[in-house]
């Protein structure tokens, strides 16, 4: 009770004897007093300061009595320690007197060293009862913190994307979260704790007990599991005390769906790859072998025709790993698009010189329409990207149109937009063609294409550099007639 | 040996132009055709004595669906088939002569090369 500010203490009686002499004894001692004459008065006092360490009260007052202002007093200063004095003693006052609060009780007539005992007493009784006071209020704050506590983190537990399931060293689960409820289904709706074998998902069980049998402390063992349709990487290891001991396993469960469908998708493609260099390189070997074999100097249109195709297959292998190298260029974002005002013609013109050889030899009449004049036909655009757009686009009517037919490239330009058409009397495509034809590797299959080379990504290039200058590319086409592919980028 | 037919099934004209050549070399009388679609058309009208087929086509599974095809009707059930492939394995199914729902004769990895074809098709019709 190491207090700076002197202890206070009012007496409550109707003889100013009385109060002038606890009040004389009690200041000697060092304590603060005040005093009352009755009741009524004394609740006065305590109303306006109710920090009184001791409060003596004689019984028999006017106006208010003892009984009466114990009662009252209980609304002020519950710290404040009661002591009834009075003359009148009896068991059943005392009783009363208790019953309404109070501590003690002082017969009257008393010496001073009672009356400092008594008092004595009743300060040691309220110092306890503080610190008793003290300590629950202390209690019920570290409770509610560790509530909280506990409380934030099982909220955390629970919120966590990833399942969490605990498993004890006695083979039960001890806890799972929302997301391992819902991953694994057959453990959500039981009561816990679970023995680990009603889990269904076999895998998970394995590992969860390989690692409460095999693991060493701190050992993370990591296992793809699948439930259902869905794959998840299971990473388990166990959960240690403060001296080290294994109390049990946790298993953390992470979606890895997506990423197998990723990896799945990668591997097709490199089957794609796989499949689609072979066959060149098949033909090559086939010719090569043929000619070295012998048998064919008798035949030298026939070996020439041969080396051709051999060329023929050779030049379209370095297409399709350059092509292949640019889309995926493209898709990484490593593809950079250098945007300046460029001369459609020049590039129309540039890309028609490329390809009025192969046209020659075809025997495919190749012309070009531009309807506006050098100055009017410029757009902000990557000239390589256009340039290979049309070279593409022509390379591919010609291809795909019989000897004697028309190939044809037209320039229109709008404020609006830029139009760059390409059509031909080639064999067409069929309507449910039309999409997939820009699909990478995808070629026409018939009679009439078995002879025509293609890397079979021309078209893919073709959209996605389209796609970068925010323009669109469509096709029209009839069977047996010809087609018409428009390629539309914003003029701005 | 002498007059027997090869129909050759490949989406590939390269392919097919060699292996041809070396065909007719030995000795065979060659068909050909680019694709499942034809191969049946040609099946009936060329009568082939054996078919080599190619099992990625077009689309993939192209050639299976034709194999399983040829396998079902009377009149082709039993022509030799052999298949031919740029890969062993493709994610979601495996082939191999033994599957039972892909009942091939012989199943050979491209690139083939124009004699062990040679040597594979005298041995089932030479």
């Amino acid at each position: 009770m190491a207090d700076e500010s002197p202890i206070r203490m009012l007496v409550v009686d109707d003889e100013p004897g009385i109060r002038e002499g606890c009040r004389r004894i009690l200041e000697e001692n060092g304590y603060e007093v005040e005093t009352a004459e009755d009741g009524r008065l004394g609740i006065d006092i305590l109303s306006k300061s109710d920090d009184f360490a001791v409060i003596l009260v004689d019984l028999k007052m006017p106006r208010m009595g003892g009984l009466e202002f114990i009662e009252k007093a209980q609304e002020y200063g519950e710290d404040s320690v009661i002591i009834v004095i009075t003359a009148y003693t009896s068991i059943q006052t005392a009783v009363e007197a208790t019953k309404r609060g109070a501590y003690g009780y002082l017969p009257k007539p008393f010496t001073p060293d009672e009356l400092l005992l008594v008092v004595k007493n009743g300060l040691e009784k309220r110092a306890l009862s503080l610190e008793m006071k003290k300590l629950r209020m202390e209690r019920e704050r570290q409770l509610l913190e560790v509530t909280f506590e506990r409380s934030r983190c099982a909220t955390i537990i629970d919120c966590m994307t990833d399942g969490v399931v605990v498993v004890n060293c006695d083979g039960q689960m001890v806890l799972r979260n929302s997301a391992a409820a819902r991953i694994l289904p057959d453990c959500g709706v039981v009561e816990l704790p679970v023995p680990l074998n009603s889990l269904s998902c076999v895998q998970l069980r394995d590992v969860i007990k390989s690692s409460l049998s095999e693991s060493a402390p701190g050992e993370i063992v990591s296992r793809e599991i699948s439930v259902g349709s869905y794959t998840y990487m299971a990473n388990v290891s166990q959960v240690l005390d403060k001296g080290g001991r294994a109390l049990g396993t946790v298993a953390v469960l992470r979606d890895i769906t997506a990423i197998k469908k990723l990896e799945n998708a990668k591997n097709v493609f490199v089957s794609m790859v796989a499949h689609e260099v072979k066959s060149p390189l098949a033909a090559i070997e086939g010719y090569l072998n043929l000619l070295l074999g012998g048998g064919l100097e008798n035949d030298p249109e026939k070996s020439r025709e041969m080396l051709s195709r051999t060329l023929l297959r050779a030049g379209k292998l370095r297409e399709m790993i350059s092509e292949l190298l640019s889309l995926r260029a493209i898709e990484t974002g490593h593809f950079d698009i250098k945007r300046s005002p460029i001369d459609l013609i020049r590039v129309v013109e540039e890309a028609v010189q490329a390809n009025v050889e192969k046209a020659r030899e075809q025997d495919i009449e190749l012309s070009s329409k531009l309807d506006k004049p050098s100055e009017d036909a410029k757009v902000l655009a990557d000239r390589n990207a256009i340039l290979t757009v049309m070279k593409n686009l022509l390379d591919n009517a010609i291809k795909y149109t019989p000897s004697g037919g028309r190939v044809g490239i037209e320039l229109r330009v709008d404020d609006s937009f830029v139009k760059i058409i390409v059509s031909d009397t080639g064999i067409g495509i069929a309507p449910d063609l039309k999409d997939k034809i820009f699909d990478e590797f995808f070629r026409v299959r018939n009679e009439l294409t078995a002879h025509i080379a293609g890397t079979g990504l021309g078209l893919s290039l073709v959209r996605r550099l389209v796609d970068m200058h925010n323009g669109r590319i469509t096709v029209e086409s009839e069977p047996g007639k010809g087609s018409v592919f428009e390629v539309k980028i914003p003029a701005v | 040996m002498a007059g027997k037919k090869v129909l050759l099934v490949d989406d590939d004209a390269d392919f097919i132009e060699v292996n041809k050549i070396a065909l007719e070399a030995g000795g065979f009388e060659v068909a050909t055709a680019y694709n499942g679609k034809e191969c049946l058309k040609k099946v009936e009208s060329e009568k082939p004595d054996l078919i080599v087929l190619d099992i990625m086509m077009a689309t993939p599974g192209d050639g299976m669906y034709v194999a399983q095809d040829l396998r079902k009707k009377d009149d082709t059930k039993d022509i030799p088939l052999i298949v031919t492939t740029s890969v062993n394995q493709e994610p979601g199914y495996s082939l191999g002569p033994d599957e039972a729902w892909l009942p091939v004769d012989s199943f050979m990895e491209k690139p083939v090369a124009p004699e062990k074809l040679l040597d594979e098709i005298n041995k089932r019709i030479g």
